[in-house]
């Protein structure tokens, strides 16, 4: 398992549920050390993994960036309606915040993981969505 | 003009005049002449607004127009419904009167343009309230004015109001937006993303001093049954840019009385050339776990369901939840009073009318971006 497949599973636990209800919206960024170059696949990483946050299927992404620093970020919409602001960061100094809103309430993650993560090789429509400057759907 | 200014109250009872009002009349530089309205007001409106009058000890002037006559009325603060915000700005300005208004500042981009053209020509002051004289909004414009980050360049904003009645029974779709909304507050329901992205969206121009040039927008019903009944969103996100290049996004929403141990997430994150910096407005904190008394919602006012305003919240007695102490949370001196300097000293508000309609053209192009799924260029064509 790597960190993002744990922090899904610690997010979506049934005890996570029952305290917050269904989870509707997240408010998500990792600063990470990895090379600016990598940014959009982080960041279709992340997006892969907030899926299993909702257990939803990702309808369209919209990408903003990068800004020089090479942070990116994606508002990232649900077939079933829920959204996600997920950004990344190239850092040296990690640090993982991750608001989880449930319509019950909310679950904060907040960490500083020794973790390198590895890019999405299929960076879809987060890739287009940078490129094109307009919000892309799924397929 | 020196003090004493006389202030009049526009719109009453159930509106944020309950905050803005008592700070005013605790100014000693303002003596509070009277509440009053439009005269065709609902009778519901007018007994709201008549109960405030008697709670502050002033006159109910049933007659906006009259008392907008009145020689001793150098300040209206005005918190009408957002339907007749504007207009009822622009009849406090065309009669010279210097405006203290609600926000975000009308319900209709050609009357906040209208408002800052009047507000010009009559050379009055003019401030719509924020957020940006809160301790953690002064912090992050001392990091960004510091140059520690380097040239900003980017800048994200969550804020969340931890209020109201969370139901099961909202479905779980995505929510069908309306291109130009016209009705934003009704008795137990406000659009949130107008409410409370205007908050971020005035917060990331005075830090960047830069004009916001596209909107995308997505708004959403999560939360309440009220909401969605009045087809008004409870939770809104947007992604912005700014010129030069600087981007920026926002959540705001509103998302239920026990979602948060504070008043409801509250963050800005600044990311510049040289470093980024996460400011979270309830940091630094106390944090107090004890078997003392629990913290509990209210009962549900039927006046006021989802405790928008101070005065049933002051009913049920809601005391600050007591997870969290947070040091220095709220501003030293209240916003209304920070109006007054400007209209002593003659010189303009930092957030002024002008700034408060740039927040309602982003508004509304969040709306259109919502409804077509696309980006939205400003400015909007008039």
């Amino acid at each position: 398992m790597n960190y993002l497949e744990d922090l899904a599973g610690w997010l979506s636990q049934e005890a996570v549920r029952r305290r917050i209800g269904r989870p509707v919206a997240a408010r998500a960024s990792f600063a990470l050390p990895f090379d600016a170059g990598d940014a959009t696949g982080i960041l279709a990483a992340v997006a892969a993994s907030a899926q299993k946050w909702f257990d939803a299927v990702p309808r369209r992404a919209y990408a903003l960036g990068p800004v020089p620093s090479g942070a990116l970020h994606a508002l990232v919409e649900f077939a079933t309606g829920e959204t996600a602001l997920l950004g990344v960061e190239p850092c040296e100094q990690p640090a993982v915040h991750v608001l989880l809103i449930g319509n019950h309430g909310t679950v904060e993650w907040t960490d500083a993981p020794d973790f390198r993560p590895v890019a999405s090789l299929s960076p879809g429509p987060i890739a287009e969505s940078l490129r094109t400057g307009a919000p892309v759907d799924y397929r | 003009m020196a003090p004493p200014y006389g202030v009049l109250l526009v719109t009453g009872g159930n509106t944020h005049q309950e905050n803005y009002g008592l700070s005013l009349a605790e100014d000693p530089r303002c003596r509070v002449v009277g509440v009053t309205d439009e005269a065709d007001v609902s009778p519901r409106r007018a007994a709201l607004n008549r109960r405030l009058a008697e709670e502050m000890h002033v006159p109910y002037m049933p007659d906006l127009a009259e008392a907008l006559r009145r020689d001793d009325v150098a300040i209206c603060s005005i918190c009408t419904e957002h339907d007749r915000q504007g207009r009822v700005s622009i009849a406090c300005a065309a009669a010279g009167k210097h405006v203290y208004l609600d926000k975000p500042l009308a319900g209709s981009l050609a009357e906040a343009d209208r408002l800052v053209d009047v507000v010009r020509v009559r050379g009055v002051q003019s401030q719509m309230f924020t957020q940006i004289g809160f301790p953690y909004a002064q912090r992050a414009r001392a990091v960004v004015e510091s140059g520690r980050l380097g040239e900003l360049r980017a800048i994200h904003c969550d804020l969340m109001f931890a209020k109201g009645w969370a139901s099961d029974a909202v479905p779980r779709r995505p929510r069908k937006e309306t291109e130009q909304p016209s009705s934003f507050l009704v008795p137990d329901a406000k659009r949130e993303l107008f409410n409370i992205a205007v908050y971020s969206l005035t917060l990331i121009r005075w830090l960047t001093g830069r004009e916001i040039v596209s909107v995308y927008a997505t708004t959403s019903n999560y939360f309440f049954e009220e909401n969605l009944r009045r087809d008004f969103e409870d939770f809104g996100m947007m992604a912005l840019t700014l010129e030069t290049g600087i981007t920026a996004t926002i959540t705001a929403g509103r998302i239920g009385w026990m979602s948060h141990p504070g008043a409801g997430p509250n963050v800005i994150h600044l990311q510049g050339e040289r470093g980024s910096m996460r400011l979270d407005s309830y940091r630094p904190r106390l944090e107090i776990q004890s078997d003392g008394p629990e913290w509990r919602r209210p009962v549900r006012d039927p006046e006021d369901p989802m405790g928008f305003w101070r005065s049933s919240q002051v009913r049920a007695g809601i005391q600050p939840r007591p997870e969290w102490a947070v040091p220095g949370f709220l501003p030293a001196r209240p916003d209304a009073s920070l109006f007054v300097d400007c209209v002593e000293r003659g010189k303009p508000a930092e957030v002024t009318a002008f700034d408060g309609a740039k927040a309602v053209e982003a508004l509304f192009a969040g709306y259109r971006s919502a409804a077509t799924g696309e980006v939205v260029r400003l400015p909007l064509p008039r």
